[in-house]
């Protein structure tokens, strides 16, 4: 790199171009180019820069609050989503199990006698659904407390 | 108002301290600093992705991502440095999301001002043409150079270049972006 390289930049800057410097660039290709890299570049940095649209720095705090809090608000009910899944998945399956348990076995009785299989069935749920709750209610409590 | 997210809760933590706690810098230092790197640091990105729209978008994501990360007390020369580097990471992850694709282009006449004129915008055109011709690492040192003013130092903390290998990819990019202004009928 040329040692003209900072006078070359200062004259970018500023706008003033010596006739030394003019005639330099006759010699150096280096500095012919890096005047005209950088006072494009610096051209289109000032057009940017009116152009911008950004929020205000007060609205943006406001927002980034918001948003933290929001992030926060999510990883602290996270255990409590997982248990919701962890229950609903446990109910789903429980429900599964019984009716496979009590299906065989009283089958045809279910069929012939359909108000006591479904009062044993209603029975056998309800106490199911129970389990399954308290399971649920101890699972998010142990993911909450971690 | 409950400091706490659901009251009588006793696993939830009280989540405005939490948020409260996630931020290194109070309201006033961030507005100042704000103040000074906010329009610089647009320019910069809405240059490296010529798309203002996303130049919005990334840059309101650098300074919330400034003030989640815990950091050290940096002073304003190191934090700036820090704030590009984020900007330019999320510019890269564009890039990739759109599978090294350039962003849309600008519409360069939608440039609201009384700097509007014709010679201005032919310029950009030309400028933006020739910059989407580079590759994204060139176009952020050559900015980082020649706008910013970055040293060596500086470029290759933003833009994780070597710092030795810098001045050797600097004298690169602009020959090419020169020789590519000079035939720039052709471009």
């Amino acid at each position: 790199m040329c040692n003209h390289e900072q006078d070359v930049l200062d004259a970018v800057q500023s706008g003033r171009w010596s006739d030394e410097l003019r005639q330099h660039f006759a010699d150096c290709s280096d500095c012919a180019d890096l005047a005209i890299v950088a006072g494009a570049l610096r051209q289109e940095s000032e057009l940017a820069m009116e152009e911008m649209r950004l929020p205000s720095a007060s609205f943006l705090w406001w927002k980034s609050k918001l948003r933290a809090r929001r992030e926060a608000e999510q990883k602290v009910l996270q255990p409590v989503r997982v248990a919701e899944k962890i229950a609903l998945a446990a109910g789903a399956a429980g429900a599964v199990g019984l009716t496979w348990w009590l299906w065989p076995a009283n089958g045809f009785a279910m069929l012939s006698n359909m108000t006591a299989s479904l009062t044993t069935s209603a029975l056998a749920l309800g106490t199911g659904a129970a389990l399954i709750s308290v399971l649920g209610f101890a699972v998010y409590a142990v993911i909450g407390k971690e | 108002m409950s400091r706490y997210a659901i009251t009588g809760n006793e696993f939830c933590e009280p989540i405005e301290l939490a948020a409260a706690e996630t931020f290194h810098m109070d309201e006033d230092r961030f507005r100042a600093f704000y103040e000074r790197t906010s329009r610089p640091l647009w320019a910069y990105v809405s240059r490296l992705t010529n798309d203002r729209t996303a130049a919005d978008d990334l840059v309101q994501e650098s300074y919330y991502r400034l003030l989640r990360v815990k950091l050290p007390d940096l002073g304003e020369t190191h934090l700036k440095s820090y704030l590009y580097r984020i900007a330019t990471n999320l510019v890269r992850d564009e890039w990739r999301k759109n599978k090294g694709q350039s962003f849309v282009q600008a519409d360069v006449t939608d440039i609201p001002s009384k700097a509007r004129q014709a010679d201005d915008t032919e310029n950009r055109t030309v400028l933006g043409r020739a910059m989407e011709r580079l590759k994204p690492r060139e176009r952020e040192i050559l900015w980082l150079a020649y706008v910013e003013g970055s040293s060596h130092r500086e470029i290759s903390e933003v833009s994780g270049v070597k710092e030795n290998s810098v001045r050797p990819l600097l004298l690169r990019a602009r020959r090419k972006l020169a020789q590519i202004l000079r035939g720039a009928p052709h471009v």
